[in-house]
């Protein structure tokens, strides 16, 4: 077990019910943790907190939206400061029921991995069908809100995970995501 | 490599490199998780001395209160804050290794957050002749403390001895990386 450079990894599993409870869909693939988190976790190790603050203590997850979607980068951040993710933009919140990003309820590591509460999302039951290419995880909660001032908001993405294939989602489907967060050599 | 770069300067003027690979074992592991994601501070770092004496092997098992292929150097000093003036001085303690340790500090992150380099060096000396195995990191300062999180482990290369001699000073490099993929 000896690391020449340990990785920051992870996973996602994912299904959609329709508004019957049927399942419709279920697929699982990898995320991609981000350089800034790298960068966190280096931060860390040495006793520094991330920027100038604290971590968040809560973490939410957000939808990325599946019309124009191309591609996901390691470097991509999600705050005024440098914001940047060219592949990629967030499901706005007039398509969700809920207007805010799902939190992600984290339990204690173990053997190396995080994971948490399942997060899901209902579809606004007058609205059109719209398609999501992925998840994001960070540390905000209003949809499509960038973190404009580090300082106050010491939030960051963490890490982007893309389905398998885009799915798309009809008024009254749910989408549940489960993610881990997996630290190691894998 | 990610591990311990261990450079020891002699009386004599004469200097010796080393390295040791890294091993991060599960308790650290599983403490870096829940620092990032669970907003546990993340408890100081210290460096330690794994004796060569009746060393045997490192164990991706091994923790704080349970090393059966080694034990610690019973006695050595450290590099150490004294007060919050920032005084140093040679303390009975493992090496505080981070941002607030008495090592010097190479780079930091800017003010984006952006790593640009951790290499930080701490300076131990030993009060009568030992021979040193490789080091270790633990949550605990206190020499031979069995309690703590044992972060990692590591071992000099090609299982090689160093001799540390009264007067000399070992400086521990360690360096460690995580890749977003």
């Amino acid at each position: 077990m000896i690391y020449d450079k340990l990785k920051a990894t992870g996973r996602l599993t994912y299904a959609v019910y329709d508004s019957s409870g049927a399942l419709k869909l279920q697929g699982a693939s990898p995320n991609q943790v981000k350089v800034q988190a790298a960068n966190q976790y280096r931060s860390l190790q040495v006793g520094l907190p991330y920027t100038d603050s604290s971590i968040s203590t809560i973490w939410y997850m957000g939808l990325i939206r599946g019309d124009n979607y191309t591609t996901t980068s390691i470097y991509d951040r999600y705050d005024t400061n440098v914001s940047t993710h060219p592949g990629w933009s967030e499901v706005s919140s007039n398509t969700l029921i809920s207007t805010l990003r799902p939190q992600w309820y984290r339990a204690p590591a173990s053997n190396a991995t995080i994971a948490g509460s399942t997060v899901s999302w209902t579809s606004v039951a007058t609205n059109v069908n719209f398609s999501v290419a992925g998840i994001l995880v960070m540390t905000e909660n209003t949809v499509n809100k960038t973190i404009h001032q580090l300082v106050t908001f010491p939030g960051f993405l963490y890490a982007t995970g893309i389905f398998t294939a885009i799915v798309t989602l009809t008024p009254g489907d749910t989408l549940e995501v489960d993610y881990e967060a997996y630290l190691g050599s894998a | 490599m990610s591990g311990f770069e261990v450079t020891v300067y002699r009386l004599d003027g004469t200097i010796e490199k080393y390295q040791a690979p890294n091993q991060v074992l599960l308790g650290g592991l599983n403490l870096w998780l829940d620092s990032m994601f669970r907003a546990q501070n993340f408890a100081f770092l210290y460096k330690g001395l794994i004796s060569a004496t009746s060393l045997t092997s490192l164990s991706s098992s091994d923790t704080m209160s349970s090393h059966p292929g080694w034990y610690e150097v019973p006695s050595y000093y450290s590099w150490s804050y004294t007060n919050s003036a920032g005084d140093l001085a040679l303390q009975p303690y493992r090496a505080e290794y981070g941002y607030n340790g008495g090592g010097e500090l190479r780079s930091g992150t800017n003010t984006l957050g952006d790593f640009v380099d951790f290499t930080r060096r701490e300076y131990i000396s030993a009060p009568y002749a030992c021979r040193i195995g490789g080091l270790f990191l633990s949550t605990s300062r206190t020499i031979t403390s069995t309690q703590g999180t044992l972060f990692a482990t590591a071992r000099f290369l090609g299982n090689e001895a160093v001799n540390l001699n009264v007067g000399d000073i070992l400086e521990a490099r360690y360096i460690t990386d995580v890749e977003a993929v």
